[in-house]
């Protein structure tokens, strides 16, 4: 550090960055400071003193706190450690908090982990001068996650303040003043009716056993636990967490996260932290299963392979059809990947990318070259101006990535432009929310570009080196003004003037850079309401040109970052788990591409891959319906659940030959299998995920697999060896050998080199709350494209800093169209699928094992207007019928005032009422991705919830009614 | 986001209809629109405190909604000031000091003289809501006038029992104010 600032503490010197506090400087001298209050995040609080340490200034040692003491250049500073003066301030500060904390150490469940317990044997507090009879609390349940024990509190304030500033929930509150100070929520009422995410990180961060997990409270001792480093699987972010898995009973017993460690830095999100239940659950598929005359039975490995085998040698070509999975590994993908089109000679396989970011891939691999998200996490937080938040409600969908961007939201004031119909937890947060009427998104950023042309705000250097085919866009615009734009989106022409200079300028009233011409940093962050519409790749490709025009590509804190949806669905896409593209984005037409790859697998060319793109997920199962394909494989997905047409799907399935699902649990499709194989999960197995920043990271296996549950890339690995593959694989790193010999972007990634940190540059806060000191993160994983040596070795954080991977170099402003809906009848409403909640995962195989998680998101509830609910004589938890053309089901209904009249709004993959059961057939017939946002519906009352849960099943299985003579079944 | 509102047990007793006049709560926001949230927030739960006798839950929920100030920052000042109360309040509040100056001088008395004639001890209202009794948790600064008695704002020195009776007599006739005018 060029301007750095020396400080002498304890003798020991050390020179640290301006703005660091001396508590972060003696950390960096190997001095451990005890506290309670210190959090690296967070704005300085000193609450508790403990902190104390002398610091020698003109009139002698003084005490000062070391949380809120900025080094000083030539400061000289003394601890407990080599001074007795300091040593006794702190004792005494020890038996001021002791007057009440109860020292239940035996019963609590932080004891082995709590910095009280670690000073009161520090500082061998054996007797206190203040002794008096101490307070007592029941333990109180905040929540159905969280729950407390007030007096063990030692009122550092930690959990108010990690609520407020790092998760900006605000749900906890200090109450009463002075000794009679304690947390609670707001009115004492539960955690789950405020803004509370039940994230735990108040838990986290409490230095004792106060606030404590509903779910660890008796979950074994600290000391027993081994830990694992790993990644997490629920969404696309890729945390860092540790599993901590006892050693006596290998079960899975917490999941705790660590400060600095990359992406997430200690963060973590409900799922994250209690969703790992599902790993101990007692229905896990523990054996090969064989449908017999109806029945499934168990069978060995070995009678499994080797009918598999038969069968796939039965099944090749068209007729064989895979199904991969964003919830496994790289390897296991690349596997798969292989097995269709090396051995069975097909391009039938597709990834559940298809119905999210489908229209990215597309879109971008031919506008800029690569498709993927192009900033990172971190990036975006230190450096971005103006965040553009468009179809996504990161709170529900990515939580921690929200986590972080609120954070810089309040520190930096970064302006921030959320586009949704709906009322997202980010629309507050916002300085400009636009509400736009569904389904016109391409108009809206046609209309902006426009207007930013008009006023002379695009980067016309960067457009002349780097951009071609502007004057061609440029007349496409042209019916584009803020008046048309504002009549087809529903937006007023001020806002569309300030959300277009907000994003040109890189924040309001941004100056332009003399040297490189460009206005500040924007970065664009999409969603699948970008994405999930017949004009998808039209609306991918309009906001790609916003980027394009304001020159917010290849630098930092901006870019075009389009948010994934599973953990691995970026790394699905990677390895070629696509129809169109083999690993590595080659398009199958590519005949180099293809010998390349045949090369690699068999030493020679031999045509095995064949040239035409095969069928997507939903075509797939056309083909099944219409007898052309005859075999599945499917990994790790439930299409039952997650595919589009349900119907279609049910169709399909029926009709196939020969079906095999890998998988944990029996699911819905599970029970359409000939063949099901029990699969290992993800706390019991190695490899790799590619979260949404294209950061290849580990996961690690923590325990054993039950039963006889084989983790996926042993199965396929094991099928392709029998098959006469010539490549073994002993290990998940064999296979990441060979994807990196493959796989043009994950060139140097080895399993080593993921293993080893290398760190990097990120703020934290300073003295004041706006300013910020540098400090050191440890890196996690690597960002593709890496190489093994060279420039790119440690990975490339943003993307096209060095110009645009296409054919003639440069990218290409692409005319994107806006596509003309029916509007819905009067009788009708526009249904719009999504993710409603932050506590449930896709179709809940995971996250509903989980009773946290159930708790907050027990079932699907259509979500209605107020006027909408008056228009139809409902009342909140009514249930109701809703029909499209295609279907009908039931579901709960829910008030809402976040969200316009004739808007409808449900989760997707809930069992009881699946979403893709009803919705629009239409797709964009560029990427298949169905029009899951626009989908006009009729709804009918039927009756008022008696039980208040949503019966399982109803609307789509018999179901018992209420009828004249007693309850009866009725079969629809 | 909405806010969802849950009322607390203690404050149910207190007001079974649950229901709260908002007109008046709404007027007072409205003189505060123009003002720093952070900077308004005390005055306006002190004008909602005077105009309703307490600070209603749903009130607070209200300023948080349209102010943007968290529900749990409203709810910790309101709890750390012991001037503003969560709970219905009786209708005439009667303070005694029990300073120094106060207790020598006969603040006993007057407290034995209040329990006498209304029944209620420290911290206890009468059955008819009409009076509670407080000991005053603060010096009023008036030491020459000892023994202090504050009724409903208004302070009254030298005060014997008989003078104290007559007080509240004429609190009970509607003579005085309203502990929350």
């Amino acid at each position: 550090m060029a301007d750095g600032i020396k400080v002498t503490i304890d003798d020991i010197d050390v020179t640290v960055p301006k703005g660091t506090f001396l508590i972060q400087a003696a950390k960096s001298a190997g001095i451990y400071i005890s506290n309670f209050c210190a959090h690296p995040d967070m704005r300085p609080f000193g609450a508790c003193r403990m902190c104390t340490v002398g610091v020698v200034s003109k009139w002698g040692l003084g005490f000062d706190i070391a949380c809120a003491t900025e080094c000083k250049d030539g400061m000289v500073a003394f601890t407990e450690n080599s001074n007795e003066e300091v040593r006794e301030v702190k004792k005494f500060i020890m038996e001021s908090l002791l007057v009440d904390h109860p020292l239940d150490c035996p019963i609590c469940p932080a004891s082995g982990a709590c910095d009280l317990q670690n000073a009161t044997w520090h500082y061998g507090m054996t007797e206190n001068r203040m002794a008096r009879e101490k307070q007592w609390f029941e333990q109180d349940y905040l929540s159905p996650a969280i729950l407390i024990k007030r007096d063990r509190c030692v009122v550092c304030g930690q959990c108010v303040r990690v609520c407020d500033e790092l998760i900006g929930a605000h749900a906890l509150a200090f109450v009463n003043r002075g000794i009679a100070t304690y947390i609670d929520s707001a009115w004492g009422s539960d955690l789950t009716k405020s803004p509370c995410t039940s994230c735990g990180m108040c838990v986290e961060v409490c230095p004792v056993g106060c606030l404590m997990h509903v779910q660890y409270e008796n979950n074994g001792l600290q000391w027993t636990m081994k830990r694992t480093p790993t990644t997490c699987n629920y969404c696309a972010v890729g945390c860092q967490m540790n599993f901590e898995a006892e050693v006596n009973t290998g079960l899975i017993e917490k999941v705790t996260f660590h400060e600095g460690t990359g992406v997430n830095d200690a963060r973590s999100c409900v799922k994250g932290r209690y969703g790992y239940q599902y790993i101990n659950s007692r229905d896990r598929l523990v054996s090969p299963l064989l449908r017999k005359d109806n029945q499934f039975v168990e069978i060995s490995w070995n009678e499994a392979y080797s009918i598999l085998n038969s069968r796939l040698s039965q099944y090749k070509g068209d007729q064989f059809g895979a199904i991969a999975s964003g919830k496994i590994t790289n390897e296991e993908n690349y596997l798969l990947q292989k097995l269709t089109r090396g051995l069975q000679q097909s391009n039938n396989i597709d990834s559940p990318i298809r119905f999210t970011q489908a229209a990215s891939v597309v879109a971008l691999q031919d506008q800029l070259g690569i498709s993927a998200m192009t900033n990172t996490i971190q990036d975006l937080k230190d450096y971005a101006g103006c965040y553009f938040i468009t179809g996504a409600d990161l709170d529900a969908t990515a939580p921690v990535m929200a986590y972080l961007l609120q954070e810089t939201i309040q520190r930096r004031k970064v302006a921030t432009i959320v586009v949704n119909p709906r009322r997202v937890v980010f629309s507050d947060r916002a300085t400009l929310w636009l509400q736009i009427r569904p389904g016109t998104d391409a108009a809206l950023y046609n209309g902006l570009a426009h207007i930013i042309l008009n006023e002379n705000l695009h980067a016309s250097g960067f457009i002349d080196a780097k951009v071609e085919g502007l004057a061609e866009w440029q007349a496409s615009l042209a019916e584009w003004t803020p008046e048309r734009t504002s009549q087809v989106t529903g937006i007023a022409v001020d806002l569309l003037f300030e959300a277009a200079r907000t994003y040109a300028q890189g924040g309001a009233g941004g100056k332009r850079d003399e040297t490189s011409g460009l206005f500040g940093p924007s970065a664009i962050i999409y969603g699948t309401g970008v994405t999930q519409w017949s004009n998808g790749v039209d609306n991918v490709h309009a906001l790609a040109n916003l980027a394009l025009l304001t020159g917010n590509l290849g630098r930092e804190g901006a870019g075009l970052n389009g948010v994934r949806d599973s953990a691995n669905d970026q790394g699905a896409a990677d390895q070629g788990c696509l129809p169109d593209y083999l690993p590595g984005y080659v398009p199958v037409s590519s005949p180099e591409g293809r010998a390349a790859l045949e090369t690699h697998w068999f030493g020679h060319a031999n045509n095995r891959i064949p040239a035409a793109p095969g069928l997507t997920y939903m075509d797939q199962f056309k083909a099944a319906e219409q007898g052309q394909l005859k075999m599945m494989y499917i990994v790790g997905e439930n299409p039952l659940l997650a595919g589009s047409d349900l119907q279609q799907v049910q169709r399909g399935l029926e009709k196939l030959d020969f079906l095999v699902v890998q998988d944990l649990f029996m699911t819905e499709t599970a029970r359409f299998a000939d063949l099901i194989l029990p699969a290992s999960g993800h706390a019991e197995k190695d490899g790799t995920f590619t979260n949404t920043e294209r950061r290849v990271s580990r996961i690690r296996k923590a325990v054993a697999s039950p039963g006889f549950a084989r983790p996926d890339w042993k199965i396929l690995a094991d099928l392709l060896e029998r098959a006469g593959s010539p490549a073994v694989y002993k290990k998940p790193s064999d296979i990441m050998e060979e994807i990196s010999r493959v796989n043009r972007y994950y060139g140097g990634v080895r399993y080593e080199k993921l293993d080893r940190g290398r760190g990097y540059e990120t703020y934290k806060p300073g003295l004041v709350y706006n300013r910020m000191a540098p400090m050191r993160m440890e890196r996690a994983g690597l960002q593709w494209p890496v190489s093994a040596d060279g420039a790119q070795e440690d990975g490339t954080a943003i993307l096209f800093s060095a110009g645009f991977p296409t054919a003639s170099g440069k990218a290409r402003f692409v005319a994107a169209t806006s596509a003309v809906r029916d509007l819905p009848g009067a009788d009708e409403l526009i249904l719009c699928v999504g993710r409603t909640s932050w506590g449930n995962d896709r179709t809940g195989g995971m996250s509903r094992r989980n009773y946290v998680l159930d708790a907050i998101d027990p079932e699907p509830e259509l979500e209605l207007s107020l006027g909408d609910m008056v228009r139809w004589g409902l009342s909140q938890g009514d249930i109701v019928r809703v029909s499209s053309a295609r279907g009908a089901l039931e579901i709960k209904v829910k008030a809402t005032v976040n969200q316009p009249d004739g808007l409808g709004y449900m989760p997707w993959m809930f069992r009881e009422a699946p979403g893709a059961a009803l919705t629009s057939t239409v797709t964009d017939p560029r990427t298949g991705t169905p029009e899951f946002k626009y989908t006009p519906v009729k709804l009918e009352r039927l009756r008022a919830s008696v039980s208040g849960i949503l019966q399982a099943g109803a609307g789509l299985i018999p179901e018992m009614v209420e009828g004249p003579g007693g309850t009866a079944t009725a079969v629809r | 986001m909405a806010l969802s509102i849950t009322r607390g047990g203690s404050s149910e007793g207190s007001n079974p209809g649950g229901s709260i006049e908002l007109a008046k709560a709404t007027a007072i926001m409205e003189r505060y629109t123009t003002w720093n949230a952070n900077e308004a927030l005390i005055p306006m739960l002190q004008e909602i405190q005077h105009e309703y006798g307490y600070i209603p839950d749903v009130l607070t929920a209200l300023i948080s909604e349209q102010f943007d100030i968290p529900l749990t920052q409203i709810y910790g000042v309101a709890t750390f000031y012991s001037d503003f109360r969560a709970l219905e309040q009786p209708e005439h509040r009667i303070l005694l000091c029990e300073g120094l100056a106060c207790y020598v001088c006969g603040s006993q008395q007057l407290h034995r003289a209040v329990k006498d004639k209304l029944g209620i001890d420290y911290g206890e209202a009468t059955p008819d809501n009409k009076f509670i009794l407080e000991r005053a948790n603060f010096c009023f600064g008036a030491c020459q006038l000892m023994p202090m008695v504050e009724i409903d704002h208004t302070f009254y020195g030298n005060v014997t029992p008989e003078k104290l009776v007559e007080l509240i007599d004429q609190t009970a006739q509607g003579g005085g104010h309203s502990s929350h005018e």
